[in-house]
């Protein structure tokens, strides 16, 4: 199981000092990977009592694709991780186009997680249209491939249309490794026909491990030759920080390894910590308690 | 005046290492700033018999945002700079996202230059209207403004509805600069009334010399207050530096600097595309470099010496 950290992208601030320490410490700590969330833009909620999304506009998030090419600089072997890039909201070739810079720069260290996101108001911000982002969603991972693997395309699609063009340069393995996030039916029977992995979005316990077990079912019925999580099909949870101490996140390690986790991913953020140096702190504990995995 | 170089970004490759030493040796011989072409997709030319534009899909264009996070990395004080982003096929919200997050991460660094480009099939590629660019650009351009500016937005445009939503981080300064190339005259009128500078595409001339005298008469025309180039409105022209040795080099700053350039950008880049470009009629004059011989200098430590030899020319200046 390859051990990672989730880069406190809402917590983390805006000093670049402190975002270099973050991500040369999780380096040198043995970290395998670090993954990064997305969301473009913020709602208001003056105008949005109602509101109920798990963030507004006071959340900052740090853009990935250009934090990709800023932490590609800084480290040698880490995994950079979307999970996950809002593709629907955005424009499939360019996505593919950054995706590929961000391969090339850090020697084929990307692996692009992708979903559907939850907020209209992005998608409005951005011209794209909420509605149709589940369809959308599996036509552009197509494309992308696509567009990673050939020098050039024809791709006339009900989203986009490309006549004889490609990006140049394209990844040096002439792929990106595209796992998905999402926890509904339509999601898991989308990713396990069309997936490389998956990013499930609970914590330990009977449901999720009802949950995992469905997801194999899946897996087989698409006939693709994957019977389980491994190298074909990856899983990788999120590990809750919140203010448990290290022997339990250690402990729900444990029960992932045990359901076929071949990564998982700590999240330090929603505990009050702020600052890099807070979560550097307490990736160091993570680092000190899963000693023999890293 | 302002020395910088331009990243060659089709002939550099793809090895991360050489791109890192061409970064980090630019700032260390001292220039200004890093300026970055841009191109999303490239056209193929199998069903495209009578293709004339200046590149094709065997040029590769490195991306000039998750570069720019790249170079933020690896330097301290050179400026990063997109001359130019091909602004109205990408969306506007991302554009701003993107270029703050940059900005942050390289502590109010960019200088964005901004384009509509002339190719269709990268519009196509990326499902934005080729024909509408030239006012798409200019609404982009107020929204990117307000989108740095402000915590939250409400823009009603024709081409962006932002509904009360903002980016955050926001940039250092709440603002970025945001200049615009192009030799046409609509371009330069647009560019007078809103831009915070020029890139020229053009070598030193009578013509060229109109030209700018042009753009001071639109800055006047404009009524912002600004009456020539300077640190409200700049001027960046790129020298293309082919064979000429550095006695030309030398000679085509001096001609700069006497017409108002605030900055300058050393290209090491082939000739070949700016002259494509100049026959398809996108108003780019280069008709001084007829005579000069074409270097096609490839991977980066061949770039690295040219810009070493230019740094020697221009010491004094760096």
């Amino acid at each position: 199981m390859r051990v990672g950290v989730i880069f406190p992208t809402i917590s983390i601030g805006n000093d670049p000092g402190g975002i270099r320490d973050y991500i040369q410490t999780s380096e040198a700590l043995g970290f395998k990977h670090i993954l990064v969330f997305d969301h473009v833009m913020g709602a208001g909620t003056a105008t949005r009592p109602n509101w109920r999304g798990p963030y507004n506009h006071t959340n900052g998030f740090h853009e990935p694709m250009v934090l990709f090419g800023f932490i590609a600089a800084l480290t040698k072997k880490i995994e950079m991780a979307t999970g996950v890039l809002i593709l629907p909201q955005r424009q499939t070739a360019l996505v593919a186009k950054q995706a590929a810079e961000v391969d090339v720069l850090s020697k084929g260290r990307l692996r692009l997680g992708v979903g559907i996101g939850w907020n209209d108001v992005e998608y409005e911000c951005l011209g794209e249209d909420f509605h149709k982002r589940g369809r959308r969603v599996e036509e552009q991972a197509a494309l992308m491939r696509a567009l990673w693997a050939k020098e050039l395309v024809t791709f006339e699609g009900e989203f986009d249309t490309i006549i004889d063009a490609g990006i140049n340069p394209r990844p040096g393995r002439k792929t990106i490794p595209l796992w998905f996030g999402g926890n509904e039916d339509a999601a898991l029977r989308r990713m396990a026909r069309i997936g490389d992995g998956w990013f499930p979005l609970f914590g330990m316990g009977d449901k999720g491990a009802e949950r995992i077990e469905r997801m194999k079912g899946y897996l087989r019925e698409t006939n693709r030759g994957i019977t389980g999580y491994g190298p074909y099909f990856g899983m990788d949870p999120m590990l809750q920080g919140g203010d448990r101490s290290p022997q339990e996140w250690a402990k729900e390690a444990e029960w992932w390894k045990g359901h076929g986790a071949t990564h998982i991913s700590l999240n330090t953020m929603t505990s009050g910590r702020h600052g890099a140096k807070a979560h550097i702190e307490a990736i160091k504990q993570f680092a000190d308690v899963m000693a023999d995995a890293l | 005046m302002r020395i910088g170089v331009v990243f060659p970004t089709y002939t550099i490759g793809n090895d991360p290492g050489g791109v890192r030493d061409y970064i980090e040796t630019a700032e260390a011989l001292g220039f200004k700033h890093i300026l970055t072409f841009d191109h999303v997709l490239g056209a193929g030319l199998g069903t495209r018999p009578d293709w004339a534009g200046p590149y094709d899909y065997t040029n590769a264009f490195h991306e000039p945002m998750v570069l720019f996070g790249f170079m933020a990395a690896l330097t301290r004080t050179i400026e990063l700079v997109t001359g130019v982003l091909i602004l109205p096929q990408r969306q506007t919200a991302l554009v701003a996202k993107q270029a703050a997050e940059v900005d942050v991460l390289s502590n109010g660094r960019l200088r964005l230059g901004l384009g509509v480009g002339w190719n269709p099939v990268e519009y196509e590629g990326l499902g934005q209207d080729f024909h509408k660019r030239g006012r798409r650009v200019e609404e982009q351009i107020a929204l990117l403004r307000a989108l740095w500016a402000d915590d939250l937005v409400t823009f009603r445009g024709e081409f962006d509805t932002v509904i009360d939503a903002g980016i955050n981080p926001l940039p250092v300064n709440r603002h970025i600069p945001l200049w615009i190339g192009g030799n046409a005259a609509a371009a330069l009128k647009r560019m007078a009334r809103i831009a915070d500078g020029w890139f020229p595409i053009m070598t030193p001339g009578d013509e060229s010399a109109a030209i700018i005298t042009r753009v001071r008469q639109y800055l006047l025309d404009a009524d912002r207050g600004i009456s020539d180039f300077g640190p409200q409105f700049g001027m960046d022209p790129m020298l293309q530096s082919g064979n000429n040795g550095p006695q030309e080099w030398g000679a085509e700053v001096e001609w700069w600097k006497r017409h108002g350039a605030t900055h300058l950008s050393f290209n090491t880049m082939s000739l070949d595309a700016i002259q494509r470009a100049a026959r398809m009629g996108l108003g780019i004059m280069v008709d001084t470099l007829a005579n000069t011989k074409n270097i096609n200098r490839q991977g980066p430590k061949e770039h690295i010496a040219a810009i070493t030899q230019f740094a020697d020319v221009v010491k004094g200046q760096l």
